[in-house]
């Protein structure tokens, strides 16, 4: 890259710099519970869709997923499509709405605490936030590998030291300034976030010779598919794989129905929910969120699959060839090659931005998980001398602590499934009990409970014994069965959400109909009269 | 269409275009709804909130 160290210090500075203001206006807003944890209930509607569609895209949006879209092409299109429909339309018109106004009656904080006081339970609510708390951190770790990384190449940084001081940074804010803080960097960041991939889109297509021009190039260079790709059912990059074929079975249950649906129960994102005071807000928030994601992932995805048309036309070679067979270095390598020096900054700062305000969020969650719904709610059963605050301050330590030391050691191979696997257990475990508890009043705590056990452990199961991805990396399977799978054939790329998720519906339907119904008074205080 | 031949492919690429452009539709649309009810709503809920200040303790404790 041409850009010189000094001046891309200097920009990177000034922007933390308008971060850190934003989180001390964070910190002077905070006055009580309610606004360390859920921003005062008075968060204004452009804040609420940049910061969740922030928080929804990371960076292994834009690099991981935009790179996979390298290899497999533009089927992953359904997934920007599930996006906006589901994890925006559906999420903030269907689930928002109902969020927001239980959260309000129970004058619940969190997402668990949601559940906890909807099926007057501290077991769920304390089991959904060691599950939280628990699994949190490896898609947080990922998060941070991938920001640490980011810093280490640009700025030349050791990569251990910038996994400490990005990690400083980001913690700085969201200890002190709560949800607000989170917010309102969040809303900085999707802005930047926005600009950024609009020239990127702009730039690519008038590269390639515009829309129609660039696919055909690309729909041209099916016979290139190499023949490994070409085995597991892919047919060119602007074609679906084979019906049926493995790659398809990974596109489809993994990619577009796994992170696709999984975001509904995503407790980062449903909580933001309950961060305003009316529908209206909700109902504003759905004009930005819905282009934002868009933007966000219609972008990474088309420009991923259209790399391949520029290295063939620039080089001769497909992508992956180019970025020597690992599909995270496509897009940083595309960039690179491609754009001015200018908007590789800008790039820059975008991927940042993008690592930052899903962090933030992660940490916040986490912390508010293990402090609050674990330890305050569940252990303690809500009586504690400390104030919820402290006692979430030092979740949020905890939290970050575990999530460094796992950016730390994990592996590579198993990072690149980690997004996946969460939101795939986020799916399974949370998913039929939110929605019983948003739109079933006949669901009883029992019902509940069933669901989100069965959702848990079905799903950690399958990822253990039948998911070859992970099953045979993990060897848990080998060693007490001696086989890397328990079944084999189709099953083994079959993702767990597709069979955790609705075991777990199952479960929350039967247990509930076999159950006494939630009293009458109860209901009434959830959902209004 | 678009230079892209299997369907399954352009008709992702256009609904992609189409719900983004339904969000800024329905939001639009919707820019000022869900507000009026609101605020009487909210002076309804903050007497609940006092008797719910005083309920969970004795709902919970039976657990």
């Amino acid at each position: 890259m041409a850009v010189s160290t000094p001046v891309l210090g200097i920009i990177v500075l000034i922007y933390l710099m308008v971060i850190f203001y934003l989180g001390w206006v964070g910190y002077k807003k905070t006055r009580d519970i309610d606004d360390y944890m859920i921003a005062g209930r008075k968060i204004h509607s452009y804040v609420l869709a940049l910061s969740y569609g922030a928080t929804f895209i990371s960076t292994s949006a834009i690099v991981g997923f935009g790179g996979a879209a390298g290899v497999l092409g533009m089927g992953l299109l359904w997934l920007t499509f599930m996006n906006v429909f589901v994890g925006i339309f559906i999420a903030f018109v269907v689930f928002g709405s109902r969020t927001r106004r239980i959260g309000f009656n129970l004058k619940a904080v969190t997402f668990p605490e949601l559940m906890g006081k909807r099926f007057q339970s501290r077991f769920i609510q304390g089991f959904s936030g060691i599950l939280i708390g628990l699994f949190m951190p490896l898609y947080a770790g990922i998060v941070l590998i991938g920001a640490a990384r980011f810093l280490e190449t640009t700025l030349g940084i050791n990569y251990d030291v910038a996994v400490l001081i990005f990690t400083v940074i980001i913690a700085a804010y969201v200890i002190t300034g709560g949800l607000i803080a989170v917010m309102y960097t969040d809303a900085l960041q999707g802005a930047l976030m926005f600009v950024g991939m609009g020239i990127l889109a702009v730039l690519t297509y008038s590269k390639l010779g515009g829309i129609t021009e660039a696919h055909r190039l690309l729909t041209d260079m099916a016979p290139l598919v190499p023949e490994t790709l070409a085995k597991g059912g892919h047919l060119g990059w602007t074609a679906m794989p084979a019906f049926g074929s493995t790659i398809w079975w990974t596109l489809v249950s993994t990619l577009v129905l796994g992170v696709g649906i999984g975001v509904l129960a995503q407790p980062q994102l449903a909580v933001r929910f309950m961060t305003v005071k009316d529908d209206r807000a909700l109902n504003r928030a759905v004009l930005v969120g819905g282009p934002f994601i868009f933007m966000m992932t219609g972008v990474a995805f088309t420009v991923g699959a259209l790399s391949n048309a520029y290295f063939y036309k620039t080089q001769g070679l497909i992508s992956i060839a180019v970025a020597k067979g690992n599909m995270d270095v496509i897009i940083p390598e595309y960039i690179n090659s491609s754009m001015p020096d200018v908007f590789v900054i800008l790039f820059m700062l975008t991927l940042l931005a993008a690592a930052m305000s899903t962090l933030s969020s992660q940490f916040h969650t986490m912390g508010t998980a293990i402090g609050h719904d674990f330890y305050r709610e569940f252990l303690m059963k809500g009586k504690s001398s400390r104030t919820t605050i402290t006692i979430t301050r030092l979740g949020i330590a905890a939290t970050i602590l575990a999530s460094v030391v796992l950016a730390y050691i994990l592996p590579i191979s198993i990072i690149a499934s980690a997004t996946a696997i969460f939101f795939g257990l986020c799916a399974a475990a949370f998913l039929p009990m939110y929605m019983g508890a948003l739109f079933w009043k006949r669901m009883t705590k029992e019902g509940a409970v069933a669901s989100l056990i069965v959702g848990t452990f079905s799903s950690l199961f399958w990822l253990a014994f039948v998911h070859a991805k992970e099953a045979a990396p993990l060897g848990i399977s080998q060693a007490l069965f001696g086989k890397a799978t328990l079944l084999s054939g189709t099953w083994t790329v079959v993702d767990p959400i597709l069979v955790a998720t609705p075991l777990a519906m199952l479960a929350a339907i039967i247990v509930s109909l076999a159950t006494n119904p939630p009293s009458k008074e109860h209901l009434e205080l959830c959902y209004g009269r | 269409m678009l230079g892209i031949d299997d369907p399954q492919i352009w008709i992702a690429y256009v609904l992609c275009f189409l719900s983004a452009f339904g969000c800024i539709l329905y939001g639009a649309l919707k820019w000022n709804a869900g507000a009026e009810d609101e605020r009487k709503e909210e002076r309804d809920k903050a007497s609940e909130y006092r008797k719910w200040n005083e309920g969970p303790e004795k709902t919970e404790a039976a657990e």
